[in-house]
């Protein structure tokens, strides 16, 4: 069973590595909320599924294009998220979060696609205009040719850093900084433990300290 | 204080000072800390390059579900799911936003 973050303890001592969490009402809401809408989508109502999926389409469209960095696999694999989600919902029971869920079918699909070694055929070029424009890094109209390339350029470096961290490393790191998920939350959607996460993040961030520090 | 770098094996202290998710507490003791360390003052520049680095890669989403919704009326679902997907969803990133300054 996924951890259930909402039941947890709440450290009363502050600790060197103690993490807030202190506003148990704003997290309860939304797990609740989400949990409500796919019991109802059990019960047979299109419009709640609709709406989970505008809730979270797009968190994990975001998710698994920087795992997979090409926009067609993204789409296709998110998709196949809540397609998956989609058919479950006949045996849905609210025991854990629902984002923890959904992140872990998008986490075993995009480790699954990058196991299989696919990510090779189809690195998308930065350079390269999307013919459907179903994403795009955001231009900035401040910006000077000059400092357009200078940002180009920085992003290809984050992108090829992220690109070569170990599937499971980009995948805590993503949800780590990019969703701010705690470290149960994190556990519960790559399938290891708290500790196990601990030691991928630390991992991680080590490789891209290496990497980016000198873009300060 | 000693300095708490040598005891933290997991390197949690200079991420989560950095993405100010430590205890407050926690944060603000660190924070005197690093004006008399600089081992650990280090790392924290480096751990804050990487996470302005990361907070570099935003982008916008514009896209149908039309897809998703062909999928699931595939697999034998009421037209009516099918129309409620389709609607149109457009999003972008907004919550990765520096927060240290």
């Amino acid at each position: 069973m996924i951890p259930d973050l909402i039941d947890a303890p709440v450290a009363a001592q502050p600790s060197w590595n103690g993490r807030v969490n202190n506003d148990r009402t704003s997290i309860q809401a939304p797990r609740d909320r989400d949990a409500q809408l796919m019991l109802r989508v059990r019960d047979g109502d299109p419009g709640s599924f609709a709406l989970l999926l505008e809730r979270h389409r797009a968190p994990v469209l975001h998710f698994l294009y920087r795992m997979v960095q090409n926009e067609a696999v993204a789409e296709e694999l998110t998709q196949e998220v809540f397609l998956r989600v989609f058919k479950s919902r006949g045996n849905y029971e609210a025991t854990a979060k629902f984002t923890t869920w959904i992140f872990r079918i998008a986490t075993h699909l995009a480790l699954n696609w990058i196991r299989d070694g696919r990510s090779e055929k189809s690195q998308t070029s930065l350079d390269e205009e999307t013919a459907n424009g179903a994403s795009r890094q955001v231009p900035d109209r401040h910006r000077t040719v000059e400092q357009e390339l200078v940002h180009q350029a920085k992003l290809r470096e984050v992108r090829e850093a992220i690109d070569g961290l170990p599937a499971k490393q980009r995948a805590a790191v993503m949800m780590h900084k990019y969703r701010e998920m705690e470290y149960a939350q994190i556990a519960g959607a790559i399938g290891c433990s708290e500790s196990a996460v601990r030691s991928l993040l630390f991992r991680a961030y080590e490789a891209l300290r290496a990497r980016l520090a000198h873009m300060a | 204080m000693g300095c708490p770098l040598g005891l933290d094996e997991s390197g949690e202290l200079a991420v989560g000072y950095t993405a100010r998710s430590l205890d407050p507490r926690a944060q603000a003791a660190f924070e005197h800390h690093l004006k008399s360390c600089g081992a650990c003052g280090e790392v924290v520049a480096a751990q804050r390059a990487v996470w302005e680095a990361l907070d570099e890669w935003r982008f916008v989403v514009h896209g149908p579900v039309s897809a998703l919704a062909g999928r699931i009326s595939r697999i034998g679902r009421p037209g009516s799911l099918a129309a409620s997907v389709c609607r149109p969803i457009k999003s972008r990133i907004v919550g990765t936003k520096l927060r240290l300054s």
